[in-house]
């Protein structure tokens, strides 16, 4: 046995022991810090630097001072900074690999502090997006209602006073050679002295005998059928042509009404119109509104990763080469499962606007399924420096992973809104000043982006800066309206996919707009309208004519038939029933 | 200043037995295979600290072993994965996923599970062929050794002397 023990080899040993735990001591402060400088950096994609980090024996626990974390978007500047952060640790679970904080404490958050050197940035974040041009709401442009308009406009238009004029000129030429044709066709007036002869030829036969008073009397008969057909025929033909006449009389009618109508499409279609403005919400404050779903969304998806840990599947594990040395982690089950990383309660401070904004975020783990309680925060403040009051609180539930909801709720109170451009090129208006109380609701559910705010901002004033001459008109008349405006609601809805969502802006503004602008377009069409209406007037009286003119032989053929009959009926009338 | 530096390397080579020898080397394989900063390896410090193993062949073999874990890594990996993912032996794998000690071990660990259990498959065979080779190296390269020139200027140096001096060298 001796031969085979070293009996100095025990105390090397546990001099060899004492020394890795003594470096263990002096190091673990900086690996710790290191620790959240790589994880904070990883998660962010920039530069975070800890001032110190101090182990606490009883209870187990750490306190960290001074946390930067660098903002991507501008490195000379901190996203965030931490005075001071402490927090305990629950021992047994350490020796199960867990990292639960029971307790911690965050005081003095400030945001957007400056850095002394400018942080690295690891990953750039996307660039915020605008809402695309043409999903931009177009203002209501004055036209300059020029007579070179008011030809292109005759010319795009398809004109149906001309085409009319072509159809009607047909259809009457069409009729005029059928009433020629059948006039011709018709006992005419050789046909009618015909009969006048044969009356004559009657009257002056001498009375005689029986037979030749039966022999007159048929030919009187035959001669009253006969006159009696053809005036029939006559009248039947006059009935037939009077539908015709009235028919081509009201569509000639009609085509003199034509141009007035003409002119009143053209109008509408090429003039200004109330139905073209765009929405004065939308333009005014789409475009910030915009940015705001835009840097939310940004930020959600930024802490998405600490609210949802990515497992993989026994296949995905078989197929992940992880790097040299490293291995993977295989996970088993837990008899009490507890997640990897929690913070059960946090009590924040953070500084803004000269004063202390309080809050706690409870339940904050990657592991919600294990721990099966969403993640909460609420923060509230009150009498800060341009704002009476803000509360925020949120519910991020990952409980069930494949089916995660995020709410937000903001309510601001009194917010003291800063000069600000609204509109830029569109309608340059300039929101000098006003105070805003609003409330948001912000839903990431399933995949969609569901958010409402509603928003009314009093002790408004607004500038509006001059457009050009050509715009005067309307720029007068928004300038009237703006500077009556002190007070105006707002409503923002937001829908769709975090990618490919719909922002719907609407206010009060919007109908206070659309009445003034709804007049003034009014006016400027009625200019438009009488314009074209004379130039039509012009281009079409050569068609209208000569339509008027075909329709004036028609008028020949109704006098022609008229004369006819009243010569039949004469001769009916007087003439053979003078004879019996 | 010699002194002290022959005194440690008579400390690192005392234990000059061919099984000590190769005792050291089979168990600088489990610390050089595996990931050194492993519970474990507390084990195997404590065995080569505690038994009478040659202390300069485990650092000898450590270096080696540390170098070839490196090349070897893929392989460990995938029969670490093979062996933690066996439907088999989940039950054994869960249960010790249960227990503080083992989760310290990291034993759930694809490339700390492969490498420390091919370094004891491999540690009998390792312990018995090192053996025979320095037993073969003694009997026929050390004894051709000592004729060298080099090997005479060595033991007729200063240096030579005072290690040779030293208890426990003959």
């Amino acid at each position: 046995m001796r031969k085979w023990i070293r009996w100095k080899g025990l105390l090397a040993f546990v001099a060899v022991t004492a020394l890795l735990a003594f470096f263990w001591l002096v190091l673990v402060d900086d690996l710790v810090r290191r620790g959240i400088e790589r994880t904070t950096a990883f998660l962010v994609g920039a530069e975070v630097n800890v001032d110190n980090a101090d182990l606490t024996f009883s209870p187990l626990g750490f306190v960290v001072s001074r946390i930067q974390v660098t903002n991507p978007d501008n490195p000379a500047t901190n996203a965030l900074e931490i005075r001071r952060m402490a927090f305990t640790l629950n021992t047994p679970q350490l020796f199960m690999r867990k990292t639960i904080i029971e307790d911690m404490s965050v005081e003095d958050v400030a945001l957007g502090t400056p850095r002394e050197r400018p942080g690295r940035v690891y990953r750039k974040t996307a660039e915020e997006v605008s809402p695309a041009p043409g999903e931009r709401a177009s203002w209501f442009e004055v036209p300059d209602i020029s007579s070179e308009d008011v030809r292109q406009a005759l010319e795009d238009a398809n004109l149906g006073t001309v085409k009319s004029a072509r159809a009607l000129s047909e259809e009457i030429e069409n009729r005029n050679e059928f009433w020629d044709q059948r006039m011709e066709q018709l006992p005419d007036e050789d046909r009618l002295q015909e009969y006048q002869a044969r009356i004559e030829a009657l009257s002056r036969t001498q009375k005689g005998d029986i037979s030749a008073l039966l022999r007159k009397g048929t030919e009187v008969k035959d001669l009253y059928s006969d006159i009696n057909a053809d005036l029939n025929l006559l009248k039947d033909s006059y009935r037939r042509f009077s539908e015709d006449y009235r028919t081509v009389t009201a569509q000639v009618s009609r085509l003199s009404e034509l141009p007035a109508q003409d002119a009143r499409r053209i109008a509408k279609k090429y003039g200004p119109s109330p139905e073209g403005i765009g929405n004065i919400s939308s333009m005014l404050f789409g475009e910030q509104v915009g940015v705001w779903v835009e840097r939310s969304l940004r930020w959600h998806e930024r802490i998405s990763p600490m609210l949802d840990r990515r497992t993989l599947t026994a296949e995905e594990q078989k197929e992940l080469m992880p790097p040299r040395s490293e291995g993977i982690d295989m996970r088993f089950r837990e008899y009490a499962p507890v997640p990897d990383f929690l913070v059960r309660k946090a009590a924040v401070s953070v500084l803004t606007r000269g004063r202390t904004l309080t809050g706690t975020l409870a339940n904050v783990t990657p592991d919600q399924d294990i721990l099966g309680l969403p993640m909460t925060c609420l923060f509230s403040g009150e009498n800060l420096e341009g704002m009476q009051g803000i509360r925020l609180d949120g519910t991020f539930n990952h409980v069930d992973p494949s089916n995660p909801r995020d709410m937000v709720r903001l309510a601001l109170d009194g917010y003291d809104l800063r000069p600000r451009e609204l509109g830029r090129e569109i309608l340059p208006v300039e929101l000098q000043q006003g105070i805003l109380d609003t409330g948001l609701t912000g839903v990431v559910s399933g995949g969609s982006v569901d958010a409402d705010v509603a928003a009314a901002v009093r002790s408004a004033r607004f500038l509006v800066r001059q457009a050009d001459e050509q715009a005067a008109g309307l720029s007068a008349a928004v300038e009237r309206v703006f500077s009556g405006i002190s007070a105006f609601s707002l409503n923002v809805g937001v829908s769709g996919e975090p990618e490919n969502y719909a922002v719907n802006v609407s206010s009060n503004l919007d109908e206070i707009f659309r009445g003034v602008i709804d007049t003034l377009a009014k006016d400027l069409t009625a200019q438009f309208q009488a314009q074209v209406r004379t130039a039509l007037e012009q281009s079409v009286s050569g068609p209208i004519g000569s339509v008027e003119q075909q329709a004036g032989s028609l008028e020949r053929i109704d006098k022609e038939l008229s004369e006819r009959i009243s010569f039949a009926e004469s001769l009916l009338k007087s003439n053979v029933f003078s004879l019996l | 200043m010699l002194y002290t530096l022959a005194k440690v390397l008579n400390v690192l080579n005392s234990e000059a037995d061919p099984s000590q020898i190769s005792l050291a080397f089979a168990l600088s394989m489990i610390a050089g295979l595996t990931p050194l900063m492993s519970l474990h390896n507390l084990v195997v410090i404590f065995l080569v600290l505690v038994l009478r193993v040659n202390l300069s062949a485990f650092l000898l073999g450590l270096a080696i072993f540390s170098g070839l874990a490196y090349l070897f890594d893929p392989l460990f990996h995938a029969a670490g994965l093979s062996l933690l993912s066996a439907q088999s032996l989940e039950g054994l794998w869960t249960s010790m996923y249960n227990m503080p000690v083992f989760r310290i071990a990291r034993f759930n660990n694809t490339i700390v599970m492969g490498s420390f259990v091919v370094s004891l498959v491999l540690f009998l065979p390792v312990f018995f062929l090192a053996r025979a080779g320095i037993v073969r190296y003694r009997e026929r390269f050390l004894a051709w050794m000592k004729k060298t020139k080099l090997a005479q200027a060595i033991w007729a140096s200063t240096f030579y002397k005072i290690y040779a001096s030293l208890p426990g060298r003959h």
